[in-house]
């Protein structure tokens, strides 16, 4: 693959599910502390 | 790495920046070594209120004075005075540079000596009426404005190379550079003020007493903009190298120059997220502070974006495939572009430590974690994560290219990133598990909790502990390796010409910065947002204390002006 | 910047926006809030067990100066299920007032009292632990909440 042809389409698709899978993550460790939380009540 | 511009620097520039990256990190052994007693101390191996002549809460001062105030301090000064002359192609000015150092190196000379005399316990946040030394704080105040001057400094060349070049946008490493010491600039005026208005002359004996809340919100004020300051230049590096270490392109320009003007803005009115469980400041505030804090959290997520996107690139380019393959195909162990990896490790610590970050700003949330050993396990993941590691990379990036040596050991200076990586993941799993069950932070545990003889013993905090100690020894022992390269190299055979040189990238999507090309109207949109955020926790302050309050000494619970006879004229403290 | 950054940009906005969406529900419907300010309390250096405020509701008051190193009252006791308004001031430096594994997490500081009303319902002796730096002896500065149906009738 050439260089040209990446440059023209580089679509990181790579990175948007990394960022995806960190806003999953991120979430679920968040709510875990928010239960927590009430938990603690 | 090849292919690098090289841009000679005269020896004057040399030995400053030398100077400058050398001092911290011969001090930095010595934080270390602090640091390393703290998990043993809480650990309940060392039982005793001091050991080899440190008290605990002594060695603790040093440790957050040393490691996160002068290392971070210093190295951003010398990173400034390397990058933005090379940046700008453009000589550094000497004569106030060295006025700078030499406030710098006076200002830690006198907290070191009042914090290893025994006089200066207080902690690094040193909060009022906890009483230190004069010299404590009058060594702070240099360090500060001592670092103010290095920033002054770069202002002019700065507006020339501007006159010189128009149309043409400011380099982004200088935009991260000058965002850094925007921060600092802005968040220090108000330590400043608490240290020289009211801590100072209360040390001195001048003043009789101190209004805590004040002081706590001017330390707050500055205390949450430091962690920027702190990682601005770790920032600059991620948008500025990283993507030409990986053998790719920084993803987006503009992308870099919004994340760095969106930290200007909201890296300050936020200060009140360390003060949620406190009283006089009412909840109204400290829930604008939290919203705050959240938009503070916004461009790191999306640096999160545009560095993956820019690794992927890279990746891509050496064959990567599919969704994840990009991750594994990245240079971790290349000894040619060693730096990738005390960036990279950074960057997977930063994972944890930004959503450790958001757990503690999210307002009531934060009284299950505040004071207790999760909020250093949280801070150990940032300031002792990417901060560190980025810094102790570029330092030894600066050492090699600004003496002309060769990085020697380089098998272990690859290896320090991964096995600190490690440790500190260890030590901050023990540290914020043992906080979620209740472990406080800042404490001699093994004198009390931690100590089967104490009435206070809590064996379930043993299994935290003892994890956390496992972790801070790794941690020594990746630091040990790293003076051992940062050493051996200083003090081997020069074998090239000293030059600047650093990575810069080129950006993929190369847009023109538009609005985020000057930083005026964005100073002007941050002192408004301070102001917004700032003036009701200023009337809070000023309608809700009731009364100041006399200093203490810390291992006196009787007040220090009652000690001295309550002398009409108040003396300088006998030595 | 192209369309997928705007596209990362709205998705980090809302994730923080239904963090703080999350945070505000837990303040109006379930009572988890930070510490108010008051200001019609002056600072006091003598502490008071807990005094009945009212029967029904079960209401109590109780005042704790936290100094150089100690609580004073060491020790309070209280019916489990009843409020608690806890005034907290403190005599000297800057304290910490912690009770183990609940939300009761303050800072006493000097010039102006804490307040916090609190509520515990399963009975037990919870750890009040200084979590503030204080001085040299800080790590030894801890009291105990007693939660008591016996302890009633003695208040």
């Amino acid at each position: 693959m050439s260089n040209q042809v990446l440059e023209e389409r580089f679509v990181p698709k790579g990175a948007i599910a990394f960022f995806a899978a960190l806003v999953v993550f991120y979430a679920m460790l968040w709510f875990t502390m928010y239960a927590e939380l009430l938990g603690r009540r | 790495m090849n292919g690098l511009i090289k841009l000679p620097v005269e020896s004057g520039a040399r030995r400053l920046v030398l100077i400058e990256i050398v001092l911290p990190v011969v001090l930095l052994v010595l934080g270390i070594y602090a640091g390393l007693l703290q998990v043993l101390f809480r650990a309940g191996v060392i039982q005793a209120a001091e050991f080899g002549g440190w008290e605990y809460y002594q060695g603790l001062t040093l440790h957050g004075v040393v490691n996160a105030v002068v290392f971070t301090t210093f190295f951003a000064v010398a990173f400034g005075n390397a990058l933005v002359p090379y940046a700008l192609g453009m000589r550094l000015p000497l004569r106030w540079a060295w006025v700078s150092a030499g406030m710098m190196i006076a200002g830690t000379l006198m907290a070191a000596w009042a914090i290893l005399a025994g006089k200066a316990s207080v902690l690094y946040t040193f909060y009022p009426p906890l009483m230190a030394h004069p010299l404590f704080y009058i060594g702070a105040a240099l360090l500060i404005v001592g670092s103010w001057i290095a920033f002054f400094n770069w202002i002019p060349l700065y507006r020339r190379w501007r006159r010189e070049h128009p149309g043409e946008k400011t380099p982004l490493a200088v935009v991260g550079i000058f965002a850094t010491f925007i921060v600092w600039l802005i968040a220090t005026i108000a330590v400043a003020i608490e240290v020289v208005v009211l801590l100072i002359p209360w040390s001195l004996g001048w003043t009789q007493e101190v209004n805590v809340p004040l002081a706590r919100m001017l330390f707050w004020f500055f205390g949450h903009p430091l962690v920027y300051f702190w990682l601005l230049p770790a920032y600059t590096m991620y948008y500025t190298m990283l993507p030409r270490l990986a053998g790719g392109k920084l993803y987006s320009d503009k992308v870099g120059r919004l994340v760095f003007i969106l930290l200007i803005l909201f890296s300050i009115p936020v200060g009140a997220h360390h003060q949620y469980t406190e009283p006089v400041i009412s909840s109204s505030a400290k829930l604008l502070h939290a919203f705050l804090t959240f938009a503070v959290a916004l461009p790191s997520l999306i640096t999160a974006f545009t560095l993956a996107a820019s690794l992927e690139y890279g990746a891509r380019q050496r064959g990567a495939r599919g969704l994840f393959d990009w991750i594994v195909k990245q240079p971790f162990f290349s000894m040619d572009a060693w730096l990738f990896s005390y960036l990279i490790a950074g960057l997977i610590i930063f994972i944890m430590g930004g959503i450790s970050g958001i757990i503690n700003a999210s307002y009531s949330m934060n009284v299950v974690v505040h004071n207790t050993s999760w909020i250093p396990g949280h801070f150990h993941l940032t300031v002792a994560g990417p901060v560190l590691l980025a810094f102790l990379g570029m330092s030894l990036h600066l050492l090699v290219s600004y003496s002309g040596k060769q990085l020697r050991l380089k098998r272990w200076a690859v290896a320090v990133p991964y096995l600190w990586l490690v440790g500190v993941f260890i030590f901050s799993w023990g540290m914020m598990r043992g906080g979620l069950h209740g472990e406080p932070r800042r404490s001699n545990l093994g004198m009390s909790y931690l100590n089967p003889d104490s009435p206070f013993y809590h064996p379930e905090w043993k299994l935290f502990v003892t994890v956390t100690m496992i972790g801070g020894i790794i941690m020594t022992l990746a630091m040990i390796l790293y003076f051992a390269v940062f050493f051996t190299t200083a003090l081997s055979r020069r074998s090239g010409e000293a030059a600047a040189e650093f990575p810069l990238s080129e950006a993929y999507h190369d847009e023109p910065a538009g609005a985020l090309a000057n930083f005026r109207p964005w100073l002007i949109a941050a002192v408004i947002l301070i102001a917004i955020a700032y003036t009701p926790m200023v009337r809070d302050v000023l309608r809700g204390t009731f009364n100041t309050a006399p200093g203490y000494e810390p291992h006196n619970p009787a007040p220090v002006q009652q000690m001295e006879g309550e002398l009409d004229t108040p003396t300088v403290e006998p030595e | 910047m192209d369309r997928i950054e705007k596209v990362v940009m709205a998705t980090a906005v809302v994730l923080l926006l239904i963090f703080f969406g999350a945070i505000v529900v837990a303040a109006t419907n379930y009572g988890v809030d930070l510490p108010t300010c008051v200001t019609d309390r002056k600072p006091f250096t003598e502490g008071s067990a807990p005094f009945k405020l009212s029967d029904q509701p079960l209401r109590y008051e109780a005042h704790t100066v936290a100094r150089m190193w100690m609580f004073d009252p060491p020790e309070i006791t209280i019916p489990p299920g009843a409020e608690l308004d806890l005034y907290l001031s403190s005599a000297d430096v800057v304290h910490g007032f912690y009770v183990e594994g609940t939300n009761i997490n303050l800072m006493a500081v000097p010039g102006a009292v804490t307040y916090q009303r609190v509520k515990l319902d399963r009975e037990g002796t919870y750890r009040i632990l200084c979590h503030e730096y204080c001085g040299t002896a800080h790590h030894l500065m801890a009291g105990t909440i007693v939660v008591s149906s016996q302890a009633v009738e003695e208040q």
